[in-house]
């Protein structure tokens, strides 16, 4: 450490005396904390209904209110589900204005839009409660499984239309069971590979569907919630059956595709599938839809038939439309919310950046809220268990060697000068609003101890045999490893963390490489160390997919052993076969995913955290970071605290729909 | 022309290029700012490319507080005592939680003065000679970070002049290939004539016409993966190279073709003397000079080429400390807004670039002051 | 002089077909497609069979066809049909869209602010020029050409990032973008036009002192050169203010080389325009080409790459003809 003691002390001192100084109310504001406590009791449990609430008058946006009077729209109580749900607002919104958010892409589903609207399939079954925890019907009026979860039934709400005023039916499930998943065209690789086990999809009646699987599935929540739902939305079946050649003539569609300078139907169908465009006029679920396309925005306006009332029976939302200002840049991002040009913005800002954002309040008219990062590591190394060199495989598969990297990193110092001491040391683990979160697995080998490491590392005959400062293989042979990574906020925590490395005789290194290469070497298990961030870990994701972090499950990002994953998922054509201590972990995970009882799933869950908490898979760093998120002034209903992440689907779980801009 | 023309009048070709070379250096002292940038280059390179090591306080990895504003070198302390000797002060730091700043102030109870030939962090001189022999330094607890330290509390003075290593090296051959490309084919399409310089001269323009950064990008992305980031960045100068000739080429064929035209070379072949003969000792010197301010008008193109890679992440990346690499980590709004010391990086690639210009420009100006382009 | 102009057309076919190979060529060059640059979404998607998918998507968009498969019917569409192609890219996921419509909501900008930025060139370096001509060696004479050079020094996304930053603090201005938000999608009107010329400033200025050092110096030789002919000495000797003297010929006769740097100009500003766009956010074909390289999006790579070309070489062609036109002494061989 080059800062003396002193100063440090010094620092603590100040920090210490400036809480007491400034009050609680101060202090409580800049408190990271992922759940804000003032969210009321509604929002964490099932959507109340209408007729629960006693509301039997509905009222509307001024704006679709001139529409209905020059016959253009229906009313509001024709177009509205026959007993629609409601959301309690933070406080009774005003109905209008336009709120812009910086993007790159025309679409919601992206970038900021998502701090809007959300990611358009998570209303489809259910939403996650506000901490992650849980997810509940939102969309759909519930669902039910079999007694031994092979069947599970979704009960739609009567009335629910699409943007184009078309009932949303048990007729866009098959749809899109028979014509799109089925179809070879459109879906070359079957449903079996990514959404295993379903026998057959069935309507008992328009509102009634039924999933038959061949395996239980009782956590299968999130295979709706993120993946079916999702896709379903993706095809609504009155609109796309005229682009399908179940319900048109080939020929002529292909005449049709070749027009717009396409092949074949199937890129037609997805052409006209992309919901992008006004001109192509593809209906949606989402609360806007969009109206205008230009090079640099897209403008959206209130979906007239979105399903959703406040407490007051006013439906939502409240906003009459959002504009996407299109960058090329995410750098332009920072600049605009800097700038205050945001309604509010959140992905992509820097942690490292909230003092500009402070800075810039006053003149920009907005207020920096500090959410949580809500992951479980801000950055993770990943050594490679697969690595094709065989003496330094055996140096990454033993215990000793990852444990050695963790306690040499000092995680005080990577927090304090990286995420102003406000991040949380931890280890690759679960974040701590998870109910299954234990101090024991996030604070495993995370202290700081290089005489440890030392002690590790020479343990297992790795000593500086040259004298040139760095330890050498136990044959002599050059020690040398690198990081594959990608540029990202990680880099300097990288930076900092490879100087520790060296300062405990570790010549490691940095391998920056774009994304699509990383993916390609870490596929191909030709890297040292990965490194990527622990994400996907509360609770409303883990229990699904825990696979892909704490067990050869899967490939996503988090990888350190692509060769039994490639193995695990091809059963057994590629790859390397995993030896029989992963094999355990594949079981343990197996009895997670398809355990009807709930008990013992959890205890199968906390044998898997345990694991990874003794053999490091993957290694730690600081989690559960503060995150900007900026609000403008004259947005309202934004809660103060939250979590900036795709597991909450970017705040859409903060109801964005109750979010209100003051009249102007 | 009309006074190249008389210096070659006179007899043998080495004669004739150093009394060349002789009346260029008078013209080129004429012109002031090309003498300062000559200047300006000779004492970068000394201190950058030769002895980093011994003029940078730290080593580039050291760390220290993050994000320091640079210390002011005093004579007078707070009581307004003079020293002989300049010093700096220590710092006290202050975390502010409204505004989540670091605020440092100087502490003016700790003097540090700076010393000169100090035994500092040991290095490495170009790799082989172990010393700990520093330019200038400041006792044990101190700190001397004239330009601040960045986000892991490095000393920017100290990597600026690491940076300058690579920076101001790394371009060299890639402009040494251009040259030799430049030369050949210019020198073939105006030697020859004909067809050949016409399909050369409508290759050159559509080589000219595209523009270079889908090149960079897929120069960079075509390069061997296993390569290390330094690898890369020398395999995408020479690359660049292969793009850089044209306008090389084009200068030396015009030059042929006017050449060829010349009193003196008709005279030559009037008497008989070889093709080759001609080309080395009537032809070639008489351009060298023109390669010679090609080259140092490409050089710079190079530095500007390595920031402009490293902005779109393309260039070298870190560890590697280059100006590139130390520019690419400041480009933002933050930087700009909270930590300008950071830009100082930028400085000097302006300033070196400038040099170069200049210098550049004197030398054109000193080989023939009628030349236009 | 038509012979001239027809034979340099008929030239342009050549070079611009040979343009189009060699840039499908390197765009093509790097390994992957946009498809790999889509892995990680594909693997949200579709979990471990996105590799699969990956392969299936490849054949139906035609992907693992060899290059010259692809260019050929690429070409011949935008001969045939100005049909330049399919454009995959969305910001996360494909997302079909014709080539040519995108390029067409582009162009217009793009030749507007290099148009400006040519203009801007000339417009301060020629003044500058002609004073350090005339009072050579003077204290001016060493400032302008240490400001034209000092722009020329300084990478562009710097130049960018500062002056922007320097506007927004100084003038209020918002940037980014062609217009400031309020603006953004309205009718055209004073305030709107007002704020678009706002919103050229910076890059202008970015793109445009890339240059001037440049034409600053050759001009600056030519009007030396100039000087010192015998008609500017008779015409001082008889009297002739020092202005006139400068501006009725020596000027004139100076001024015509620059109309030849078009030809390298306009690829410079191009270059120079993708920077500054990326910092600023501007929507030009360069920020396009940009994107779409990084996405892989090779028909829509391609398309801006010879767009670019295109007009480069168009430019050079004009240059090339005025030239002709206004100096008697250019033979046209």
């Amino acid at each position: 450490m080059s800062i003396p003691k002193h100063r440090n002390w010094m620092l603590w001192f100040s920090l210490a005396a400036l809480l007491l100084l400034m009050g609680s109310p101060v202090v409580a504001q800049q408190e990271v904390l992922s759940v804000d406590p003032d969210l009321p009791e509604s929002w964490y449990g099932e959507r109340p209904l209408a007729s629960e609430l006693g509301i039997t008058e509905f009222s509307e946006s001024p704006l679709l209110a001139e529409r209905v009077e020059a016959g253009e729209l229906p009313p509001v109580a024709e177009r509205l589900p026959v007993d629609p749900p409601t959301i309690e607002p933070l406080s009774p919104g005003k109905y209008g204005g336009v709120a812009h958010v910086w993007s790159s892409g025309h679409d919601m589903g992206v970038d900021d839009g998502r701090m809007l609207a959300g990611l358009s399939g998570c209303y489809l079954l259910g939403r996650s409660t506000p901490d992650g925890r849980d997810t509940l019907p939102n969309l759909l009026l519930g669902w039910e499984y079999s007694d031994d979860a092979t069947e599970l039934t979704l009960f739609l709400r009567e009335g629910v239309k699409w943007s184009d005023g078309h009932p949303f039916t048990t007729d866009d499930f098959l749809f899109w069971w028979n014509q799109v998943a089925l179809n070879e065209d459109l879906e070359p690789v079957p449903p079996e590979d990514w959404e295993p086990g379903i026998l057959e999809v069935s309507a008992a009646d328009e509102y009634t569907v039924t999933f038959t699987y061949d395996r239980p599935v009782p956590v299968k929540h999130l295979a709706f919630h993120k993946g079916i739902g999702q896709r379903v939305l993706n095809h609504p079946a009155h609109f796309m059956k005229d682009y399908h050649p179940d319900f048109r003539d080939l020929d002529e569609l292909v005449a049709e595709a070749e027009e717009h300078g396409m092949d074949y139907w199937d890129q037609y169908y997805e052409y006209m599938q992309s919901k992008n465009y006004p001109e192509r006029g593809r209906p949606v679920m989402d609360p806007y839809v969009i109206v205008e396309r230009a090079p640099t925005y897209a403008d959206f306006e209130r979906n007239p038939y979105y399903p959703f009332v406040d407490d007051q029976g006013n439906q939502l939302p409240y906003l009459d439309g959002v504009r996407l200002n299109i960058i090329a840049d995410r750098a332009m991002k920072r600049v605009m919310a800097f700038e205050g040009a945001a309604a509010i913005a959140g992905p992509h800002l820097f942690g490292s950046d909230i003092p500009l954002y402070i800075d810039g309040e006053e003149e920009g008219d907005y207020t920096t809220y500090i959410w949580s990062s809500g992951k479980g590591s801000e950055t993770a190394l990943m050594p490679n268990l697969n690595h094709q060199d065989e003496a330094i495989r055996e140096v990454l598969q033993d215990v000793r060697f990852r444990r050695a990297l963790s306690v040499a990193m000092d995680r005080d110092e990577i927090n304090r000068r990286l995420f102003h001491g406000m991040a949380e040391p931890r280890q690759s683990s679960l974040t701590s609003d998870s109910a299954y979160y234990r101090e024991e697995y996030s604070q495993a080998w995370i202290q700081y101890d290089p005489e440890l490491a030392e002690e590790l590392l020479d343990d297992m005959g790795l000593v500086d045999q040259s004298g040139d400062g760095y330890r050498q293989l136990p044959d002599g042979e050059r020690l040398f490893l690198e990081i594959l990574f990608t540029d990202s906020p990680a880099t300097p925590v990288l930076e900092l963390a490879i100087e520790q490395f060296r300062e405990v005789g570790l010549d490691i290194d940095l391998d920056m490489v774009s994304r699509d290469l990383m993916v390609e070497r870490r596929n191909a298990a030709d890297f040292d160390i990965s490194e990527w961030h622990i994400d996907r870990v509360t609770d409303n994701y883990f229990p699904h997919d825990l696979g892909k972090t704490f067990a050869p499950t899967s490939s996503q990002m988090y990888s350190s052993w692509p060769l039994w994953v490639s193995w695990v998922t091809s059963a057994g054509r590629t790859g390397e076969e995993p030896p029989d201590d992963m094999k355990e972990l594949l079981d343990w995970a197996r009895e997670v995913f398809s355990n009807p009882d709930e008990e013992e799933r959890d205890m199968y869950v906390h044998k898997l955290l345990q694991a990874q908490a003794d053999n490091l898979w993957t290694i730690g760093t600081v989690g559960e970071a503060p995150s900007p998120v900026i609000v403008a002034n004259n947005l309202h209903n934004v809660p103060r605290h939250g979590m900036l992440i795709d597991d909450v689907d970017w705040g859409s779980v903060y109801f964005p729909e109750q979010f209100y801009l003051d009249p102007q | 022309m009309r006074q190249n023309n008389e210096v070659t009048e006179t007899s043998r070709s080495e004669t004739v290029s150093r009394t060349q070379w002789q009346l260029i250096w008078r013209q080129f002292t004429k012109h002031r700012l090309a003498l300062i940038g000559l200047v300006v280059l000779a004492v970068l390179y000394f201190i950058g490319v030769l002895f980093p090591e011994f003029f940078a306080p730290h080593s580039p990895n050291e760390r220290f507080e993050s994000y320091l504003p640079p210390q002011r070198i005093r004579f007078f302390d707070a009581d307004g005592n003079f020293h002989l000797r300049p010093f700096v002060y220590g710092w006290q730091e202050e975390l502010d939680m409204a505004t989540w700043r670091t605020i440092y102030t100087p502490d003016e109870t700790e003097i540090y003065p700076i010393q000169f030939f100090v035994q500092g962090t040991p290095y490495r001189l170009w790799g082989t000679f172990e010393s700990g022999l520093r330019f200038m330094g400041v006792e044990e607890g101190g700190r001397l970070c004239l330009w601040g330290t960045d986000n892991l509390g490095r000393d920017v003075f100290s990597r600026t002049i690491y940076a300058m290593r690579i920076s101001l090296t790394i371009g060299l051959v890639g402009v040494g290939i251009s040259l030799l490309l430049g030369l050949t084919i210019g020198g073939i399409s105006g030697l020859v004539g004909g067809a050949v310089d016409n399909a050369i001269q409508r290759f050159i323009e559509v080589i000219m016409s595209i523009p270079t950064i889908p090149l960079w990008m897929a120069l960079a992305a075509a390069v061997p993966r296993q390569w290390s980031a330094l690898q890369v960045y020398f395999a995408i100068t020479i690359i660049l190279s292969f793009v850089g000739w044209t306008g090389l080429a084009r200068v030396v064929r015009s030059k042929f073709i006017s050449l060829r035209e010349m009193d003196f070379v008709m005279a030559a072949q009037g008497y008989n003397a070889s093709q080759t003969t001609i080309i080395s000792q009537h032809l070639v010197p008489n351009f060298l000079s023109y390669v010679f301010v090609n080259l140092t008008l490409a050089i710079p193109d190079m530095i500007l080429a390595e920031t402009a890679l490293s902005f779109l992440g393309l260039g070298l990346r870190p560890p590697v400390v280059s100006l590139g690499v130390l520019l690419s980590r400041a480009q933002d709004l933050r930087t700009v807004s909270m930590h300008p010391w950071l830009l100082i990086p930028g400085a000097v690639v302006v300033i070196v670039v400038l040099a170069f210009n200049f210098v550049g420009d004197g030398l054109r100006d000193a080989a023939d002051p009628y030349q236009l382009s | 002089m038509a012979v001239y102009i027809l034979r340099r057309l008929v030239y342009l076919i050549p070079t611009v077909l040979l343009i189009s190979i060699i840039s499908f060529a390197v765009i093509n060059a790097p390994p992957g497609d946009i498809l790999s640059s889509q892995v990680q979404e594909l693997e949200q998607q579709y979990g471990p069979a996105a590799q699969r998918q990956i392969e299936a998507l490849r054949t139906r968009y035609g992907l693992d066809q060899p290059v010259y498969m692809r260019y050929f019917p690429w070409i011949v569409g935008i001969i045939t049909r100005l049909d330049f192609g399919m454009s995959f890219s969305g910001a996360y996921g494909i997302e079909f869209r014709p080539v040519v419509d995108i390029l067409a909501e582009r162009l217009g900008y793009t030749v507007l602010i290099s148009v400006l930025t040519l203009g801007f060139t000339w417009v301060a370096a020629i003044p500058i020029a002609v004073y350090s001509a005339a009072w050579q060696r003077s204290v001016f004479d060493y400032v302008f050409t240490f400001i034209a050079f000092v722009g020329r020094s300084m990478p562009n996304f710097l130049l960018a990032l500062l002056l922007m930053y320097f506007v927004y603090t100084n003038f209020g201005w918002s940037l980014g973008g062609m217009f400031s938000s309020e603006y953004v999608g309205q009718p055209w009107s004073w305030g709107r036009f007002v704020d678009f010329l706002r919103n050229l400033v910076v890059p202008v200025i970015v793109i445009g002192t890339a240059g001037m050092a440049t034409i600053v110096r050759v001009l600056r030789a030519t009007m030396l050169d100039e000087l010192g002919k015998d008609y500017v000495q008779t015409a001082r000797a008889k009297g002739v203010p020092e202005w006139k003297v400068l501006w009725t010929h020596p000027v004139k006769v100076a001024i015509l080389p620059i109309v030849s740097t078009i030809g390298w100009m306009l690829p410079m500003i191009f270059s120079g325009s993708v920077i500054t766009a990326i910092v600023l956010n501007l929507p030009t074909i360069g920020l396009t080409l940009y994107t779409a390289l990084r996405a892989q999006d090779m028909y829509l790579a391609g398309s801006c790459v010879l767009v670019f070309s295109v007009l480069t070489v168009i430019g050079t062609l004009i240059s090339d003809i005025i030239l002709a036109k206004i100096d008697p002494r250019i033979r046209y061989d």
